[in-house]
């Protein structure tokens, strides 16, 4: 949920748009001949500021096509465009799940990896609906003013003796199952399939210490920064917003949940040709570098990461920080996604 | 002559028609589209299924719960209104009014900057020493019904009002002339008379505050949450429509319920003001 879409400088919204469509129907002399658009779904907040800045400007520049951002990506808005026929959005930037979710539902156009490059991706990300963005995590973050020696595992992160304070969580089981039994010692490599018994068993013990679930990824940080709970967990974007605005927040990179970001093009989009060219665009290393310097976030072109700015490097993980993290496994997801959401609400609501 | 110029209507009711009647048939629609037998089975398993009961419990709780005391707290409100010379109402309205004009998110995150460990009222309470550790205000179904009161009180008071005015002061005076104590006077003359505004109010809130989301999802706990919620989650993170499409159904059946039960004991008509 985004509570809150900010314009971003250099890219029209699209209220903006129709309000702009209806002036050059009151003023037919002044319209311009046709230029080329394309609509970009992107997520809003932290990561549409990076994109405008790092991808949107600089492609409007260079190809002449207009791009407009609608900063509210939802699957559940993606699948209702696609129902009706009327398919606002050209390319749908998005997490790992809702690409499974978006593949199942039939609803994406195949990649043109004819105009997208694929040089220097890994066969995994360089799917037939879906061209890489850059790596973020879940991970555990904590109050630097409350806690002095984080946790360094997801178990730390359970044992309220060794920190008797309260913890924020998200509010769906993505990242929460594998948390939980990753809490009770079961190593990175052996998370999949879940053991839900044993992850309910987990949340049951934390439960009566969170204070509550969060639900966008605002709260996430902000809940720890205002110290309503010393412990918590965030995607990495937010922390790195958090952090760069002098918030008292960190993260822990031990045991992060690794996931994806993609861009797709949606079945039936007005603009495909200017969508694949933008995605193009977006696989440049600089692009890509710039991208994942504002965010704190991986390059999906190796190329990239040499290009990442300096004083950027310390919101991203390093090597060491790398092989201590474990990936999302959205092939046990898809299948188990609407299963697993049913029984956390159930849980959640106990 | 009422009949005749009755096609004023037309436009704003063709209105509806495209913009709400069809869109929310559409939407209810969805879980019969692969047959009616497979969407009632649907529905009878969503109706046993036990987190959904639960997070309609909660809703149905939780709207009860603000409408007592949003009725409670605009009662006294409204009958001190109703008794001004008119002319001295309307600054009185602006006031109460104000609140609409400003934006629900922002009301409800400035409650989380009172509210919260590090808010207003225990740091207020922290430095003149009254406690020692901050009292846990926000996340619970407190903080939820302070939020959502707030921003029901002002419909409280208006429905309320708009039946109190119609009460002539002139029969309370009467019943005093004639011996009741002024209490007498207003429980056996006023309290009566006013009954079709407060259960309007009553109603009124009841159904805005069962579709309450924003509030009781960033001022609630875990088990705080209602449907409106889940109904997002469902649409937004799981693409899930029909599900979503069952809730709102639940939902919809319970609202229509309430308003033919209000229909056996009060005119529907009292809801609206303007018909008094």
């Amino acid at each position: 949920m985004k509570l809150f879409t900010k314009q971003v400088k250099g890219s029209i919204t699209l209220s903006a748009l129709i309000a702009g469509a209806a002036g050059a129907l009151l003023l037919p002399a002044t319209s311009a001949a046709a230029q080329e658009t394309v609509v970009v779904a992107d997520a809003g907040g932290a990561q549409a500021e990076a994109l405008a800045a790092a991808l949107y400007e600089p492609f409007e520049k260079e190809s002449g096509i207009k791009v407009i951002a609608d900063h509210t990506t939802a699957i559940g808005k993606a699948q209702a465009m696609s129902r009706s026929g009327n398919v606002v959005w050209d390319v749908f930037i998005t997490g790992d799940t809702d690409v499974a979710l978006a593949t199942q539902n039939d609803i994406l156009m195949p990649i043109d990896w004819n105009v997208v490059p694929k040089e220097g991706l890994s066969p995994e990300v360089a799917q037939t609906y879906a061209a890489p963005s850059s790596r973020y995590a879940l991970v555990m973050t904590y109050n630097t003013n409350l806690i002095k020696d984080p946790p360094k595992s997801w178990a730390e992160w359970w044992d309220t003796t060794k920190y008797n304070c309260p913890r924020v969580m998200r509010n769906v089981p993505i990242d929460n199952l594998e948390a939980a039994v990753l809490s009770s010692g079961v190593p990175v490599d052996k998370v999949y399939p879940v053991d839900l018994k044993l992850a309910y068993e987990q949340l049951d013990k934390i439960q009566p210490k969170v204070v509550t679930f969060w639900d966008s990824g605002a709260q996430s940080v902000q809940l720890i920064a205002d110290g309503s709970a010393c412990l918590g967990t965030a995607w990495t974007s937010r922390v790195t917003a958090a952090e760069k605005a002098g918030q008292p927040v960190a993260r822990v990179w031990n045991q992060a949940i690794v996931h994806q970001d993609y861009f797709t093009v949606m079945k039936g989009a007005k603009n495909p040709k200017a969508a694949m060219q933008l995605i193009a665009f977006a696989m440049r290393p600089e692009v890509q570098a710039k991208i994942a310097s504002r965010l704190g976030t991986l390059p999906a072109n190796p190329k990239a990461q040499d290009l990442i700015e300096p004083a950027s490097l310390k919101y991203q993980p390093k090597p060491e920080d790398l092989s201590k993290t474990m990936l999302s496994n959205i092939g046990w997801w898809s299948t188990n996604m609407a299963d697993a959401y049913k029984k956390y609400s159930g849980w959640l609501t106990k | 002559m009422l009949r005749k110029s009755s096609w004023l209507i037309a436009p704003c009711l063709a209105y509806m028609l495209v913009m709400y009647v069809t869109p929310a048939l559409i939407m209810l629609y969805s879980p019969f589209q692969i047959s009616v037998e497979s969407g009632f089975t649907a529905l009878g398993e969503a109706l046993v299924e036990p987190s959904y009961q639960r997070v309609m419990m909660t809703t149905f709780r939780t709207a009860l719960v603000v409408t007592v005391l949003a009725v409670l707290l605009g009662y006294p409100t409204a009958y001190y209104l109703s008794r001004l010379p008119s002319e001295k109402v309307g600054k009185y309205m602006l006031l109460i009014m104000f609140p609409l004009w400003t934006s629900l998110l922002v009301r409800t995150y400035a409650w989380i900057a009172l509210l919260q460990d590090s808010g207003v009222i225990n740091s207020t309470l922290m430095s003149a020493n009254l406690i020692s550790n901050p009292i846990r205000l926000l996340y619970n179904s407190g903080s939820v019904a302070i939020g959502m009161v707030q921003i029901l009180l002002p419909y409280a008071i208006i429905t309320m009002y708009s039946v109190m005015v119609g009460i002539k002061p002139r029969l309370s005076q009467t019943a005093q002339v004639l011996g009741a104590s002024p209490t007498r006077a207003f429980w056996h003359i006023f309290l009566p008379l006013s009954l079709p505004g407060l259960s309007a109010a009553c109603l009124l809130l009841f159904i805005m505050g069962l579709g309450f989301f924003v509030t009781p999802a960033l001022l609630g706990g875990r088990r705080d949450m209602m449907v409106g919620t889940l109904i997002q989650q469902q649409v937004v993170l799981l693409g899930d429509w029909d599900s979503a499409s069952l809730l709102s159904i639940m939902l919809l059946a319970a609202t229509i319920i309430l308003l033919f039960v209000y229909s056996r004991f009060a005119r529907l008509e009292n809801l609206v003001p303007a018909s008094k």
